[in-house]
């Protein structure tokens, strides 16, 4: 079982730990009541999340322990409400007579606790101390670099909750890379006050330890781990592979790669029924419901359950009902091996977003230097030439394939692919859908302010910062959250009581408040702006019109007679529509394109390439040159780039097909010429277009690698730039987790 | 085994319903989009002498493209709604045979739900033309529509959306006299009122089709579908098989909604362009007398072995190995705390939307100006002031009562058209966000970047824009799993011996890809990958790397016509095999020094 995990909590139960929490604010609360809080939700989430983490607990600082220190309350094991109910008890036990545990007495037995109980199993091994560090210790610093050894070698990480206590102490500081930063927190730890000497000399100890321990012990105030137990229900589990094997990318090369769920629905648990005839228990083997199943013919009155024997299968194919058995209903799926195999590159813009269908993976190379430099050159390639993989994939043996894109991925150090399924023809619907109403020039500033004033990312706060509301990576599923919330409330409470729904949740829920009250203004000119007017709905049938009416240009008074004469019950807003379509000519013009035109010269080129009617291969091909040039040469600040390198794509894909590999060749030299000091040039290297070689046309004398070459010497040429250019894009997508 | 109603959650086990989708009582998408009305669709065709000429792309008459186009049809009926009625009509033939007698007219098909038998064999009908049917004299064209109008009478308005497809190269039908023609406008007219739709599909002929001529007063447009594409009179019109694909779902809103931005109300229709398809659940059978049966679920208290009734069944969570009750009544509270709607929240720049942000299929948002004027208005100004300023929109989700709240963006898409003069329609579309717990942490994942040298990331450049798929459409893939399913159940419908396989669309072209494999080659050697399975004869094989047209796989096929029937995922490139000269370029080359050294069979 993967993603084991033992942790054992020791809570400070001295005198000190009653006192009241001073960063409490207006909440009046004491240290323990606050530690218990703390510690109740992060058991509640165990008990919710995780299946194989086990918990333990240990009292220090109470005199009712054997040896005067410290008391087991709880050996390490899966947590049961029991314990969660215990836990929100301590509160209430008597005060006792020592003012605080010792800290290092105890860790030093849970530490050996800890490596004891997992003896040489694998798992994570975790320590929870929360104290107020009020207690005598008797350890010395020799003592404390034998316990930090020890720690060391168990592998413990120590989340040390502080309360009241080491609140100089900032873990951003703790650096010694940033030497001023790490003098200034030295510092003040040595010379922080307290109002006990045991706590000066505690955190002395505590600093020293961290120090030591920089990858194996935290330090948090209490309110922030409060805080951050209260936000986060989100459960970290051990990331398995789902799918380990060959992406192929032909019949010969494939990369080893691993696969892993990155985004998919975290669903609500499972509810079970149970019986309400007797009483209920709390004890899971009690109130059982089974569920008899029965199948009967249901001309039968006295509905006599047919055995399974003779029960198959009937699939509707049209309005026949196909009896199927269980041997065809094999033979009828469709069954591969296993299969993860490349079908191509595709621009990223021929796959609209509405096409990701699915949940997403992500998919990385296996750890081997090859392998991961082959995944990793085809991530950057392809972030590069802005396009995508497509491929085939079976993830499991005996299922069906799956036409899936990968996306390109780059994080700060790393490179993946994510996983996302593509419909197929089946999924697709091709409805048609009328042109908008055109909106207003004032309308459109009205809207164009709305959205400015009611941007997430700039909100204005109160003392003038901005900050970004609903950051969705924190924002946890709500209805998740009170379903927890309802839950325990009603497992510690056993009452039929609904608690309301935690004003937290309420509150990060509805940001628009904040929003509408500062977009306000613009908000009111919108609505002043358009004629909103709410109607009745009525059920009717769809409304048409002649086509006659719409296609030809009339005057709007033919066209109301026509309305009134031909459209039965038509409202003013059909009338409109009528006539703003008759106004406004559409359809499309089909005569033959003579000349690229600059405003969409890609679509004029290939109309012109693809015309039957004439050929105008050659005229195109001239005419795309000049018109790349133009672009070029108008271009302030490289403001028709973009343009300029889409119709040299255009033309470099029709000098394939139209077997013109040398006049490309031959221009694509004339534009080195002519730009090689420009950023255009060095746009054309970073997006990999190369001479045509023989291997895409034969009418090329290009080989590949003179191809590849060709792109090699201009890279070393213009390396900063194109490296520039390279870190734009993947800016882009990189996201660092 | 796993019958319908198990899936529905009748078994011991309780689901909880959440992450549906659905909008309203009828709109479970995730089962099929049968909205409220099912299609009854007649397919009327003027038995022309040039529906049998050769067609411009040289792959069957024209007539051969109708009857493909009418069996795709069903087929796709088939697997998303099997309760349609389709037909077929056949006029200007020289045989007559309908219900109401009229010359010239035949009635091949009468309206029905799609069955194996007519998708089997209505191909075959060309073959039997002459001896059934042949060419005839002009049937009266109002005759056709009052028989198109007579079938569709048998149907209840309000459940069925009324369509005729008409098929003809002429673009002015035979009339005796001005009365015949008005008798014609008559009918169209009639028509209209019932709610029928009349579709033209213009077929090539020596003349160019003017629409204005005659068929725009009798073919009709939906107020809801005005746009370029409708009025078009271009040649494009006669892309059959595209045309026919895109009118094969009649359009259909999942749901009617209000989007609230503070007090203000926009009127929206949903509706779902992607649907995934998937295949039926069995309905339980008597095998002995194909008797369909009918299942019973009996709860039984183990304790006392009593029957129960559903009110003596409640539902608990197992937690920290305790039973604690969760009646069902507070699951319902704990997913109502939000009201149901749709509230615009505010707007995030569009590099916000990360790709992994996504779970699920996504709607699409069209203004509803029918329920609040001013709502078409709006969508025009903020689409395209949202793309102007590269945002996306936020909003707060409650699709109905008893679904939870969920955070979704809109995606801005501006109309436009391709150079088929397909529309992309003008909208936003609705995707669903993932909350934090939705998303994966992968710090655990031992991730390393990789250094690439420049030369390297060359070399996958060129094997990138090398394997690159033009016009890619996924439109033009077939689910393989789906259609053989179908294709089985069609096999044992018409009781067939032997059912043929379908092919498999989603599969590589190794053959086609055979051409670039020195590129391929490239890309590996400069990652120092061994490629394992090197055969002896490497450069032989080059063999087939093609000289033609061919433009690698996943191109279309070859012909350049826009009207092939059937161009599926991947054409495969040429792979005409030309002897390579012996002396391979790429031979001497010192890249592939690792591979020689080898030495393997050299």
């Amino acid at each position: 079982m993967s993603g084991k995990e033992a942790t054992l909590i020791l809570l400070d139960v001295g005198a000190s730990m009653y006192s009241q929490y001073q960063q409490g604010g207006s909440k009046k609360l004491s240290r323990l009541e606050l530690a218990v809080d703390c510690l109740g939700l992060m058991i509640q989430q165990k008990i919710f999340n995780y299946k194989n983490h086990e918990v333990g607990l240990i009292l220090f600082g109470t005199e009712e322990a054997p040896d005067g220190k410290t008391l087991y309350i709880q050996d390490l094991s899966i947590p049961d409400l029991d314990f969660f109910r215990n836990i929100s008890d301590l509160p209430n036990h008597d005060v006792g007579q020592q003012v605080g545990g010792d800290i290092f007495d105890a860790l030093d037995k849970a530490v050996h606790a800890l490596d004891d109980h997992a003896k040489t199993k694998k798992m994570e091994k975790k320590i929870f101390i929360l104290t107020a560090g009020c207690g005598q210790t008797d350890y010395s610093e020799k003592q404390i670099t034998k316990l930090i050894k020890m720690i060391e070698k168990v592998d413990v990480k120590i989340n040390f909750i502080a309360l009241d206590f080491m609140n100089d102490y900032n873990g951003d500081m703790d650096d010694p890379e940033k030497p001023e930063e790490f003098e200034a927190l030295n510092n003040r730890m040595l010379t922080a006050s307290y109002q006990c000497q045991e706590q000066s000399i505690n955190s002395r100890y505590v600093f020293l330890m961290v120090q030591e321990l920089r990858n194996n012990m935290r330090i948090f105030p209490a309110n922030v781990a409060f805080e951050l137990y209260s936000q986060f229900h989100t459960r970290s589990l051990q990331a398995r592979a789902s799918f380990r094997g060959d992406f192929q990318i032909n019949d010969e090369i494939s990369i080893q790669v691993l696969i892993y769920k990155r985004c998919f629905e975290e669903r609500l648990p499972t509810l079970r029924k149970h019986s309400t005839l007797g009483e209920f228990q709390t004890d899971i083997n009690k109130n059982h419901v089974r569920n008899d199943l029965i199948y009967y013919n249901p001309e039968d009155p006295n509905m006599t359950p047919i055995e399974k024997d003779n029960i198959i299968r009937g699939y509707q194919y049209g309005r026949n009902l196909v009896p199927v058995d269980q041997i065809m209903e094999d033979k009828m799926k469709y069954q591969c091996p296993r299969q993860f195999q490349l079908l191509g590159f595709v621009d990223r813009s021929h796959i609209p977003r509405y096409y990701y269908t699915s949940t997403v993976d992500m998919v990385i190379a296996v750890e081997n230097q090859k392998q991961q430099k082959a995944l990793a050159a085809l991530v950057i390639a392809l972030i590069a030439t802005r396009k995508v993989a497509i491929a085939r994939f079976v993830g499991r043996e005996k299922t069906a394939p799956k036409l899936i894109m990968l996306l390109p991925h780059k994080s700060k150090n790393s490179q993946c692919f994510w996983m996302i399924s593509l419909p197929t023809t089946e999924d697709i619907r091709h409805f048609q859908f009328a042109a908008l109403k055109r909106s207003t020039p004032p309308q459109q500033m009205a809207v164009s302010a709305m959205i400015d004033s009611m941007d997430l990312e700039k909100m204005p706060t109160e003392d003038g910062q901005f900050e970004e509301l609903l950051k969705m990576k924190y924002v946890a599923n709500p209805t998740r959250q009170y379903f927890q919330q309802v839950v325990m409330h009603k497992a510690i409470t056993r009452s039929d009581v609904l608690p309301p729904i935690s004003p937290l949740i309420l509150e990060y829920l509805h940001p628009e408040v904040r929003v509408y009250n500062y977009a306000k203004e613009a908000l009111q000119k919108v609505k002043a702006a358009f004629k909103f007017k709410i109607n009745e709905i009525k059920k009717q049938g769809d409304k048409k019109v002649f086509w006659k009416q719409l296609f030809e240009e009339q005057s709007t008074e033919q066209i109301q007679q026509q309305v009134e004469d031909e459209v039965v019950e038509i409202n003013q807003e059909e009338e409109e529509m009528v006539n703003m379509f008759a106004k406004q000519k559409l359809g499309f013009n089909d005569d033959i394109i003579k000349e690229i035109g600059t405003v969409d010269p890609t679509s004029d080129f290939r109309k012109m390439i693809t015309e039957k009617r004439v050929d105008l291969v050659d005229t195109a091909l001239q005419q795309i040159q000049k018109v790349i040039i133009q672009f070029v040469d108008q271009s302030l600040k490289g403001s028709f780039y973009p343009k300029a390198l889409e119709c040299l794509k255009e033309m470099r894909k029709a000098c394939i097909t139209e077997d013109e590999a040398p006049v490309f060749n031959k221009y694509l030299h004339v534009l080195k010429e002519k730009y090689s000091q420009l950023v255009f040039w060095a746009q054309i290297v970073q997006q990999g277009i190369t001479l045509i070689s023989n291997i895409e046309n034969q009418k090329s004398h290009v080989s590949a690698d003179e191809a590849q070459e060709f792109l090699n010497k201009e890279d070393i040429s213009h390396k900063q730039l194109v490296d520039q250019l390279q870190h734009e894009e993947e800016d882009l997508l990189a996201e660092i987790d | 085994m796993d019958f319908e109603e198990e899936h529905a959650g009748g078994d011991d086990i309780e689901e909880i319903q959440d992450g549906e989708d659905i909008f309203g009582e009828d709109a479970d998408i995730s089962v099929h989009d049968s909205g409220s009305k099912k299609d009854a669709v007649i397919f009327l065709v003027d038995c022309k002498k040039a529906l049998f000429d050769m067609d411009q792309d040289g792959q069957g008459t024209v007539f051969s493209k109708i009857l493909s186009a009418f069996s795709s049809f069903m087929k796709a009926k088939i697997i998303s709604s099997p309760d349609d009625r389709i037909g077929m009509i056949f006029y200007n033939t020289k045989s007559t045979n309908n219900q109401l007698k009229f010359n010239n007219i035949t009635e091949i098909y009468k309206l029905d739900g799609p069955s194996a038998d007519i998708i089997k064999n209505c191909l075959k009908i060309e073959q039997n033309f002459e001896k059934d049917y042949q060419l005839g004299n002009n049937a009266h064209f109002h005759e056709c529509l009052w028989l198109c109008n007579h079938e569709f009478k048998e149907l209840d308005k309000n459940k069925f959306n009324m369509r005729i497809f008409l098929f003809t190269p002429d673009d002015l039908p035979y009339f005796k006299d001005q009365n015949a023609r008005s008798s014609a406008l008559k009918y169209a007219k009639q028509l209209k009122d019932a709610d029928v739709q009349i579709e033209l599909f213009p077929l090539p002929s020596q003349n160019e089709f003017k629409i204005a001529r005659f068929y725009g007063e009798i073919i009709t447009v939906d107020l809801d579908e005005v746009n370029n594409a409708v009025l078009d009179t271009s040649t494009k019109i006669m892309d059959l098989h595209q045309r026919i694909k895109q009118k094969e779902f009649k359009k259909r809103a999942l749901n009617r909604l209000i989007m609230d931005i503070d007090d203000i109300k926009i009127g929206l229709k949903i509706y779902c362009l992607v649907n995934k398809a998937k295949k039926p659940y069995g309905k339980p059978l008597d095998r002995r007398y194909n008797q369909q049966l009918k299942k019973k679920a009996q709860f039984i208290d183990e304790e006392t072995g009593q029957a129960l009734f559903p009110q003596q069944i409640s539902t608990h969570l197992i937690l920290g190995n305790e039973k604690i009750a969760i009646p069902k009544e507070y699951m319902a509270k704990i997913k109502g705390f939000e009201k149901p709607g749709m509230t615009l929240i505010g707007f995030k720049s569009s590099s916000a939307l990360k790709d992994y942000h996504n779970y699920r299929a996504s709607y699409f948002l069209y203004p509803d100006d029918e329920h609040v004027n001013g709502s078409s208005q709006f969508f025009d100004a903020l689409i395209q002031q949202m793309i102007l300023k590269e945002k996306i929109g936020i909003v707060r989700l409650v699709p109905k009562q008893g679904s939870q709240v969920r955070f979704c963006a809109l995606l801005p898409q501006a109309e436009q058209y391709d150079e088929n003069h397909f529309q992309t329609p003008p909208g936003l579309h609705l995707i669903f966000l993932p909350y934090a717990d939705d998303i994966r942490g992968l710090s655990s994942v031992k991730q390393e970047g990789a250094e690439i040298t420049r030369q390297t990331l060359n070399a996958a450049k060129i094997l990138v824009n090398a394997l690159t798929i033009q016009d890619f459409d996924c439109s033009n893939f077939e689910d393989p799993s789906i259609q053989k399913f179908y294709t089985y159940l069609q096999g044992l419908a018409l009781q067939e011996q032997n059912i043929e396989e379908p092919e498999d669309l989603l599969q590589p072209d190794f053959k086609g890809m055979e051409k670039y494999r020195d590129i391929v080659n490239l890309f590996m050697s400069n990652v120092s990958l061994e490629c394992s399975n090197m055969p002896s004869k490497a450069r032989g094989q080059g063999g087939a790397r093609g000289r033609g047209r061919g433009r690698g796989r996943g191109k279309q096929e070859e012909s350049d016509s826009d009207d092939c029937p059937k161009v599926k995922g991947r054409g495969r490139g040429s792979t005409s095999k030309q002897k390579v000269e012996e002396e391979d370029s790429l031979d001497g080359e010192e890249i592939y020094q690792p591979i020689k050294k080898r030495g393997r069979g050299r």
